[in-house]
């Protein structure tokens, strides 16, 4: 069963008891109420927003959390990272230029460092456990909404579920094989992946809003966090998954195709060349193939394949559609780093 | 009602029941425990006691023809209720509200705002409504609990609202576009097309913001845990405009302050506006506008936003080290009103099921046949006339709030039946910025008559009118205006018309001119054009209409003639009790002249102010 089905089975079986919990805390009149302000504030003054690259349709913004007292913050990996310059806003709306020190397609994580002192920040070290039925706020900059040193917007939202996922993100599969917590706010939006999910009493941080996912099945956008115990692993060096260096996943994907384009860009996307030694070369792509999907996005025109490749991310696999005379050819591809020219 | 609550806590009970042992086997078992389970039941009743006393002041907005376009609130038991002006802007004037009673009444259109997003109209049909209130949207923080009610997607056919619940993502946010929302509330309470116009409550059940606009990407055109509401405070600045029945005008400095290293700057000024003819200049640092310190541009464009045309703005600003201060009023902020909502912008506006309309019907389908004539009148698009800004939908409506609002502010005092004529005598020191302090005499009835005695002058009114006796010689007759063009005479002139029965043959006709910040308080500004040759201005309070703030003959005391404010004015047992008043120049209400009463005494009318031998 796709866990999104899992999901909505054990939810549907627990709601009543979900609510049974909420029911405990919430509208404990002002106590409530004062436990919601604390516990955001505390998120807030740990929470950052970071401004990158934009690349297709991907926004070039998202959020961070401060895990360190000397600049350094965690975020969600993303295209937005492949830029020239990240630029991390703190929540006093001071504004920093951040080198990427690590980033991870497995663990869909990113250390960034920023030359400042940082006193405020969530302490991986000592985690509590989570629990379904818990209560959380997700505090992130979805939809940018905050500006300069406004702080981050929260949604509050219940642990649904702690689980495995298979989903896709954009046009390519997710790789991160580890548990996630499933949440019942619409925290999946843009902008906010890496933004922290704190307990809503407490403001101890529960996890990392991860990139926005769709159900493999349905669709369905997931609202979903990382654990605080990945992202401890992740900062310590100790990540199960392999780990890249800035290099290997910045800048833009390279497959080595030349289209035909004299016919300009609602022509369908015909290969004119296979670059030699490229990944395309590799995945044995020829002149006269026909793209027909890349992923699961459906190739009708040279327009949407220049816009689909831009969401690529180097070193990350990637299935193809090709029509080739009359057949149909399934074929994986694997982008590499587009190196800058030189002149 | 009651019997649904009963029945949900029965299933859920026994959902409970059922499933709690499959419900443990994953995780740390979470216990309830009989205490706790007292709680959740309290909290329970706590909230549908809030939902309870306010549900039925929720309308369903609907046009005409009876079919759903959003959502508003009774926010006055005469009917008055709050919508979005983009509900409004596809209905027209005229349309229907459902209550939550399951009951459909009419609605007129008083006033709107379409740079801010809000409109009020009248309902009737019904002698008093239930009505909620306008809480405080300053006292809003990110964490609040909140519920939002409306009718999302036209699903209630019985009308009853959809109550929403969730918590307050952020404050003073600015969302701009075509419309502004200034300072507005950031909710993930649910907020889908149909809840625009529906009211934001606290846990109090006090409005304190009206929804208007949502996220709506990534997800199609649904909730996405993002809206937004328009906050009470800037409602509550805009009120007296509308029930003006003006298309509100926002107001603007006509200058552009941006950030320069980390500070305030006037970056581009028009020269022709006031602030410049006050003083301001290119490079300016801005400190604080109005006592609120401003850090960033943002916040002075949020502030700004909420801020209706001809405000009073106090800037503290510094030029070379040194602090300086100006007082203006704002400018009205040029927009097209669009009759109908736009459609493009992300996040962009709720904008309701289409309210009948074939969308983009253009002229030039209509050529039709005679034949088809009822067809195209029925095809003709619902929706408001294209509206100039500052317009009055309504004379008549506008005059009818005005003298509402007069009789709200004499009901308060003792005018004269069963009591027969009382005076009522204080003594004021007089202290003038130019010619030091003296004593004056004052004295007024309560039947509207008075007289002012200061040095060796007397102004007086009595039922032969009003007359100025200089020293011994002989009282001359005066006109009201050349009366209250005396300063003195004016404040104590405006505690009598308090008691004047017929205020309308001495003034003429009221209009509402609209609203205005006086003494740190919002105020209905009152004018009277009839009977005078400067129109003559009251302000009452808008939280309190009973108490008199200013008088005057222009906004701001600049023109030769005075204006008054009043301060610490309250009335005990229907007798005025009158502390202190000011004579004011400018936007920054300088005092020239202040007047501090002494205690009042209560006896027979003098002489000179009876009804038969005042004069000759």
């Amino acid at each position: 069963m796709p866990a999104i089905e899992r999901f909505r089975h054990a939810l549907c079986r627990r709601f009543a008891f979900l609510l049974m919990i909420v029911g405990s805390m919430q509208l404990h009149a002002e106590d409530g109420q004062n436990a919601l302000s604390k516990s955001s504030s505390i998120a807030q003054s740990r929470v950052v927003k970071i401004f990158g690259a934009k690349v297709g349709r991907t926004p070039g913004y998202a959020t961070g959390i401060i895990v360190g007292p000397t600049g350094e913050i965690l975020t969600a990996n993303g295209t937005y990272l492949n830029g020239e310059r990240i630029r991390v806003l703190l929540p006093d709306g001071s504004s920093h230029l951040a080198k990427a020190l690590r980033r991870s397609r497995v663990d869909q994580l990113a250390v960034l460092k920023i030359p400042v002192e940082t006193p405020a920040y969530f302490d991986l070290s000592n985690s509590s456990p989570v629990y379904q039925g818990q209560w959380v706020l997700s505090v992130s900059n979805l939809f940018k909404i905050a500006d300069g040193s406004e702080p981050a917007s929260i949604m509050r939202g219940v642990v649904a579920l702690q689980t495995k996922l298979e989903a896709k993100r954009g046009n390519q599969a997710f790789p991160y094989e580890g548990k996630v917590i499933l949440l019942d706010s619409i925290s999946s939006n843009p902008g906010a992946p890496g933004g922290a999910v704190v307990d809503a009493n407490t403001g101890e941080l529960v996890g990392m809003v991860g990139p926005v996912l769709e159900s493999r099945s349905s669709g369905t956008k997931l609202n979903y966090a990382i654990p605080t115990n990945v992202l401890s692993d992740f900062i310590k060096g100790e990540s199960s998954g392999e780990v890249d260096d800035k290099q290997k996943l910045a800048g833009k994907a390279y497959l080595g195709i030349k289209l035909f384009r004299l016919d300009g860009k609602r022509a369908p996307a015909y290969i004119d060349r296979v670059m030699r030694g490229s990944p395309a070369a590799e995945a044995k792509l020829r002149p006269d193939d026909a793209i027909l999907g890349i992923g699961d996005e459906r190739i009708k025109t040279i327009q949407q394949y220049d816009d689909v490749i831009k969401t690529l991310t180097p070193n990350e696999p990637i299935e193809l559609a090709i029509k080739r005379g009359n057949r149909l050819l399934q074929v994986t591809i694997t982008p590499t780093l587009l190196e800058p020219k030189t002149p | 009602m009651p019997s649904t609550k009963i029945g949900w806590w029965r299933i859920t009970l026994a959902v409970v029941l059922l499933t709690g042992r499959v419900a443990s086997a994953q995780n740390p078992v979470v216990e309830v425990s009989a205490e706790e389970m007292k709680h959740i039941r309290a909290a329970e009743q706590t909230r549908v006691a809030a939902i309870d006393a306010v549900y039925g002041t929720v309308l369903s907005i609907l046009g005409e023809n009876g079919r759903g376009a959003g959502s508003g609130v009774i926010f006055d038991a005469s009917g008055l209720a709050l919508t979005n002006h983009h509900v409004v802007a596809v209905v027209g004037k005229k349309g229907k509200a459902g209550l939550s009673d399951g009951n459909v009444y009419p609605w007129t259109l008083i006033g709107t705002d379409p740079g801010g997003d809000i409109a009020i109209i009248q309902l009737t049909g019904r002698d008093k409504w239930p009505a909620a209130e306008l809480g405080d949207s300053k006292s809003v923080r990110a964490g609040d609990w909140v519920m939002a009610m409306g009718n999302p997607f036209g699903l209630a056919e019985d009308h009853s609202p959809t109550v929403t619940l969730g918590i307050v993502s952020g404050v003073e946010r600015y969302q701009g576009g075509g419309m502004v929302y200034g300072n507005c509330i950031q909710v993930d309470c649910a907020i889908n097309p149909g809840n625009s116009g529906g009211p934001l409550f606290n846990m109090r059940g006090e409005i304190i913001g009206i929804n208007g606009r949502a996220a709506f990407a990534e997800r199609g055109r649904v909730n996405v845990g993002v809206g937004f509401a328009v906050s009470a405070n800037q409602i509550a600045n805009f009120v007296p405009d509308l029930l003006a029945t003006k298309v509100a005008q926002h107001g603007t400095l006509d200058a552009q302050f941006g950030m320069r290293e980390g500070r305030v700057i006037c970056e581009s000024i028009n020269l022709d506006s006031r602030a410049a003819r006050a003083g301001l200049e290119l490079g300016d640092e801005l400190l604080s506008i109005n006592g609120i310190e401003i850090s960033t541009a943002n916040e002075l464009a949020n502030f700004l936003a909420t801020l209706p045309n001809e405000w009073p703005v106090h800037l503290s600003f510094a030029r070379e080290g040194k602090v300086r201060k100006l007082s203006v009023r704002l400018s009205p902020l040029t927009y097209v009103v669009q009759a109908q909502p736009q459609s493009d912008g992300d996040p962009s506006p709720p904008q309701e099921q289409e309210p009948e309309s074939e969308p983009n019907e253009d002229s030039g389908q209509e050529q039709d046949s005679d034949s088809n004539k009822d067809a195209k009148k029925k095809r003709k698009r619902p929706g408001l006339p294209p509206l100039k800004p500052g317009q009055l939908l309504s004379v008549e409506t506008n005059q009818a709030n005005a003298t509402k609002l007069l009789e709200a502010w004499q009901a308060t005092v003792d005018t004269e039946t069963g009591h027969g004529p009382v005076a009522y005598e204080w003594t004021d020191q007089v202290r003038s910025s130019q010619k030091g302090e003296s004593v004056a005499q004052s004295c007024v009835t309560n039947d509207g008559r008075f007289s002012y005695s200061h040095e060796n002058l007397t102004i007086l009114r009595n039922s032969a009118g009003f007359f100025l006796q200089e020293g011994n010689a002989d009282a001359e007759p005066i006109t009201m205006e050349e009366a209250l063009s005396h300063p003195g005479v004016l404040a104590v002139a405006t505690i009598a018309l308090q008691h004047e029965r017929n205020l309308q043959a001495l003034l003429g006709q009221p209009a509402l001119d609209g609203g205005d910040f006086v003494n740190d308080q919002l105020a209905y500004r009152l004018r009277f054009d009839q009977t005078t040759e400067e129109p003559f201005f009251l302000w009452v309070s808008a939280e309190q209409p009973e108490t008199l703030l200013k008088a005057g003959f222009d906004e701001d005391g600049t023109t030769s003639r005075p204006a008054v404010t009043f301060h610490h004015l309250s009335q005990s047992d229907g007798q005025p009790s009158i502390h202190h008043r000011r004579q004011i120049i400018g936007v920054r209400s300088k005092v020239v002249t202040g007047w501090m009463g002494s205690d009042v005494r209560i006896g027979e009318v003098p002489e000179r102010l009876r009804n038969d031998n005042a004069s000759d």
